[in-house]
């Protein structure tokens, strides 16, 4: 894919939140809304186009764990919020961010994760389960080996001890199943098809009307020669 | 690739047979002779004219057999190459490398000299298993690895990357009453590997369970389709061990981050519906009902019993395995009603039979009446009456016998729990020689039962 290709050929080692999920949306998989901007207009001309609440968020490669380093900022309700925040986060001491991402605000409250390794023996392996900021705290995931079959995606949602959380869950629909698995399996075939692809995290994956949506991913790229297959 | 030669072979060639007691080579013969190995054996060993009743030859070109199908190698590493490629020369084609010394001492010398045995024995068209192994026990042909192996009516399998487990294993069977058909001790497979094994037993008409202890595989993928399609076949329980966090690189992401070697195992084992077991006793538990119990397994379980505790554990650890404590029918009950005792019994589920449990013939009883029941798939009878009269022990004995006598007209799949101890060891050997799964206490039961019910259950699922 060329995204991927132009990356790598400039030795970057992750995609950009934004590039990451333009990558997935080619897959198939269900993306959040937003832009990449440079000036405090553009910022606001975005956020009008995308619809109030925005995020707005550090945005470029070098940025793979923003979280950390205080680099998001949610919830902006009006054009004046956004251009505070931009302000703010383009003047930084301690980082340079030169662009941002505004990015509509996903409701729900529900988070799970989706992710790709590959692991030394079984090659591309896909996990799935409870996402959100507790993810490596709960470790409460499940992993098949590429490629998934239909069932296999389903079985995963049955894996994990948080298995309800797919149900209806405080007043809101259950979780579109097949659209889930729709995801898993597409994680999988990119596990099998883009060797550069060393890992990906896509968390957390919030649940909207049931849709899953990618609110924020991670595509890590290979520059290693590739491990032997299995 | 057809391992028949392997596990019934013509003749037997052993490298390094010794007369000394200690020596591998010296174990190997006598494991072969005592379980009545039924071919010829030839020991080569320059300098001893026969050993253990059998004729020893100073080389393999004096020995005038063209049947040899195995060659089991005890010599030491220095000269395991000579001796396979003599092996190759004589065209035997398969050789049990019973000699440690090679990839599992980490050292550069000794990853080399396995992977220049490796050559050697492709390029003669040799298949091994090993090194670092004990090799076949082979109830069919008599074959062994240890002088304590015998013949045996079991269907159970195993392939083990230990050696040591593989021993304790068959005795740990044979105790329990459920003896292996076959064992494979594969040691470093450097040649043939744990999926080749499970793949041969998924084949064999006497094998009807396959178990298997893991420390690692080296070519996942393929364990991952080979194991897959053995399930479908045959339940195939493992014992996975070894886990630790993912080695290599740094991961870069959470993904990464939390893929560690036994997480991404517990899900390979689902994925393949191989049955995930955390301990030899466990392996055991599960393998033991399979071997005894052809018909499918559902969820909803009657427990019946004179220990009344134990009946209450029992419907607790049910519960606990995702089993269902069944509703018994109205006409169960009033029938229970009839036959055990008013006061101090259960006639709901779980069955207290109380003192009940004193009288003749009340096990086979209540048997006929729970396994009418059609809310009812498995039986749990949990053996035992609180009485010291009688032939033995809690009247243990009656149970075992009362219980086997019941088998002809019971319908419905009977699991039992007898306290595993010195005064109850002919009852246990009585039910699994009657074909009745035993279990020492109703944990071990339910866990069982449960497990055997979730592989129903992905068979149902899969097309076959």
């Amino acid at each position: 894919m060329k995204l991927i290709d132009e990356a790598f050929g400039r030795g970057a080692k992750f995609l950009s939140e934004h590039e990451s999920k333009k990558f997935l949306a080619g897959y198939g998989i269900m993306v959040t809304e937003e832009r990449v901007v440079s000036t405090e207009e553009e910022a606001m001309t975005a956020a009008s186009k995308i619809g109030y609440p925005v995020a707005l968020k550090a945005s470029g490669e070098e940025f793979s764990h923003k979280t950390e380093l205080g680099l998001i900022v949610l919830n902006l309700k009006n054009k004046g919020e956004v251009r505070t925040a931009f302000r703010r986060l383009t003047s930084r001491q301690d980082v340079s961010v030169k662009e941002a991402l505004v990015q509509q605000m996903v409701e729900g409250d529900r988070e799970l994760v989706v992710g790709l390794t590959r692991d030394p023996q079984f090659g591309p392996c896909v996990m799935f389960g409870l996402g959100g900021v507790l993810t490596e705290i709960l470790e409460d995931v499940t992993f098949r080996v590429a490629p998934l079959s239909k069932r296999d995606a389903m079985e995963m949602m049955n894996d994990i001890r948080a298995k309800k959380i797919l149900d209806t869950f405080r007043g809101k629909p259950p979780v579109d199943r097949d659209a889930l698995a729709d995801i898993l399996i597409a994680v999988g075939r990119i596990g099998m098809e883009v060797d550069k692809v060393r890992e990906i995290d896509i968390n957390p994956l919030k649940i909207t009307n049931g849709k899953p949506v990618a609110v924020d991913a991670l595509v890590v790229l290979e520059h290693e020669s590739p491990a032997k297959k299995a | 690739m057809n391992l028949s030669k392997l596990f019934n072979p013509r003749s037997i060639a052993i490298f390094g047979a010794s007369n000394r007691e200690q020596h591998p080579g010296y174990m190997m013969l006598c494991s072969l002779k005592r379980c009545g190995f039924k071919g010829t054996v030839y020991p080569v060993n320059p300098g001893k004219g026969e050993i253990l009743g059998f004729k020893a030859y100073e080389s393999i070109d004096q020995i005038a057999d063209d049947y040899i199908d195995l060659a089991i190698v005890v010599v030491a590493p220095s000269a395991v190459l000579s001796v396979m490629e003599q092996v190759a020369r004589r065209k035997i084609p398969f050789v049990v490398l019973v000699t440690a010394g090679f990839r599992e001492l980490g050292t550069t010398g000794g990853i080399r000299l396995e992977s220049d045995i490796k050559e050697v024995a492709q390029k003669g068209g040799i298949r091994f298993v090993g090194p670092n192994c004990l090799g076949v026990y082979s109830s069919d042909s008599g074959m062994a690895f240890f002088p304590d192996q015998e013949p045996s009516d079991g269907n159970m399998a195993l392939v083990s990357q230990s050696g040591s487990q593989a021993v304790i294993l068959y005795r740990l069977a044979r105790a329990r009453g459920i003896p292996f058909n076959k064992m494979v001790s594969s040691g470093n497979e450097a040649d043939l590997e744990c999926v080749d094994f499970l793949d041969y037993f998924s084949k064999d008409p006497k094998v009807n369970v396959i178990t298997a202890y893991i420390e690692g595989v080296r070519a996942g993928r393929r364990f991952v389709e080979v194991g897959r399609n053995v399930s479908l076949h045959k339940p195939v329980i493992v014992f996975k061990v070894g886990g630790t966090a993912a080695g290599g690189r740094a991961a870069s992401s959470h993904t990464g981050a939390m893929s560690g070697t036994d997480a991404i195992w517990k899900s390979v084992l689902r994925q393949t519906g191989m049955i995930s077991t955390g301990s030899v006793s466990e392996l055991l538990d599960i393998a033991l009902g399979f071997s005894l119990i052809s018909e499918p397994i559902g969820r909803r379980v009657a427990i019946m019993g004179g220990p009344g505790g134990s009946s209450v554990i029992s419907a607790d650890a049910c519960e606990r395995y995702g089993l269902e404590v069944a509703s018994l029918e109205a006409d169960t009950t009033s029938r229970l009603r009839d036959i055990l005792p008013p006061v101090g019994t259960s006639i709901q589920n779980p069955i207290d039979m109380g003192f009940g449990a004193v009288a003749d013939g009340i096990y086979e009883e209540v048997l006929r009446v729970v396994n009418a029941d059609r809310n009812v798939d498995v039986v749990l009878a949990l053996g035992g009456a609180p009485t010291f009269a009688g032939k033995s022990y809690i009247r243990i004995e009656e149970f075992a016998e009362e219980v086997i006598a019941s088998k002809p007209f019971l319908t419905k799949p009977l699991f039992t729990v007898v306290p595993h101890i010195s005064q109850t060891q002919h009852a246990i050997n009585m039910l699994a020689g009657g074909g009745i799964p035993v279990f020492s206490e109703p944990d071990h039961a339910a866990n069982a039962i449960a497990k055997m019910a979730v592989y129903y259950e992905c068979l149902e699922k899969r097309p076959m």
